[in-house]
C-alpha cells in the first residue's frame, strides 16, 4: 500500500526529491501523488527548471561586485529586521 | 509514527477500500458516530450516518467498479483532533457495461483520535469541484 502524502509535505520535500535525498518509501509516495496532482507536478517541474538554470553557469553572468553588494544589502535588511 | 503520517495511512486505507469495493474496510475509516454532509445528499448525523453510508456504499459498489484518487492538500493536527482537505476524484464504471464517469470533489473532513490511538473521520463534507479560472470581470474591477 502506498501511503498518501499531502501537497504541503510534497512542497517541503520537492527539492530533496530532485536531489534523490529521500527514502524509497517517501519517493514512492511522492511519485504517486504527482500522478494525481497537477499543482504539485507544476511545482516539481518549476523547481526542476530553476535547479537546471542555476546549475547552468551560462544562464547567469553576474556583474562585477554583485556578490558584495548582495551581502551588504542582506546585512542591512537583516539588521533592520533585528535578525542579526 | 507522527499524527500526520498516521492520517495519511488512514486515508490510504480508505482509498484502497474504495478501490477494492470493500464496504467494511471503508467504514473502518469512520468514527462510530459521524456527520455526513456529502454533496447532493441529505445530511446524516451520529450512528444513523454510518448505517446510511453503509447502504449507500454497498449499492454503489454492487453497481460500479470504483476508482478513487485522493489528493490531500494539507493536514492540521490539534492534540486529539485534526482536519484535512483536498480533492477526491472518483471514477465509476458500471459493472453491467456503459461509460465510466469521473466526478472530482473538494472535500473537508475532521478526525478524532480514539482511546486506542486510531484516527477516525467524524465529519465529512464535500462539493463538486470547479475548474481553475480567472475571477469574473466585475470582481477584478473592484
Amino acid at each position: 500500500m502506498v501511503i498518501e502524502i499531502s501537497c504541503e509535505e510534497v512542497w517541503r520535500e520537492v527539492s530533496n526529491y530532485l536531489d534523490d535525498e529521500i527514502t524509497p518509501e517517501l519517493r514512492a509516495r511522492m511519485r504517486e501523488h504527482f500522478k494525481g496532482c497537477k499543482h504539485c507536478t507544476a511545482v516539481l517541474d518549476g523547481t526542476r527548471n530553476v535547479v537546471r538554470l542555476v546549475g547552468d553557469a551560462k544562464a547567469f553572468v553576474l556583474p562585477a561586485g554583485f556578490s558584495d553588494r548582495l551581502y551588504q544589502k542582506l546585512e542591512r535588511k537583516l539588521s533592520k529586521d533585528g535578525r542579526l | 509514527m507522527n499524527d500526520v503520517y498516521e492520517i495519511n495511512v488512514a486515508k490510504a486505507r480508505l482509498r484502497d477500500a474504495y478501490n477494492a469495493g470493500n464496504v467494511d474496510l471503508l467504514l473502518m475509516a469512520f468514527a462510530d458516530e459521524f456527520t455526513d454532509m456529502s454533496s447532493g445528499k441529505p445530511s446524516f448525523f451520529g450512528a444513523d450516518a454510518k448505517s446510511v453510508f453503509r447502504m449507500r456504499m454497498t449499492n454503489l459498489f454492487e453497481q460500479n467498479q470504483a476508482t478513487l484518487i485522493v489528493t490531500i492538500i494539507a493536514i492540521r493536527v490539534f492534540a486529539g483532533a485534526a482536519f484535512d482537505y483536498g480533492w477526491h476524484s472518483l471514477t465509476l464504471t458500471p459493472r453491467e457495461g456503459g461509460e465510466s464517469t469521473t466526478t472530482r470533489k473538494r472535500y473537508f473532513e475532521t478526525w478524532q483520535k480514539t482511546a486506542s490511538g486510531e484516527w477516525k473521520i467524524n465529519l465529512y463534507i464535500d462539493n463538486v469541484d470547479v475548474a481553475p479560472m480567472m475571477p469574473d470581470a466585475d470582481i477584478l474591477i473592484q
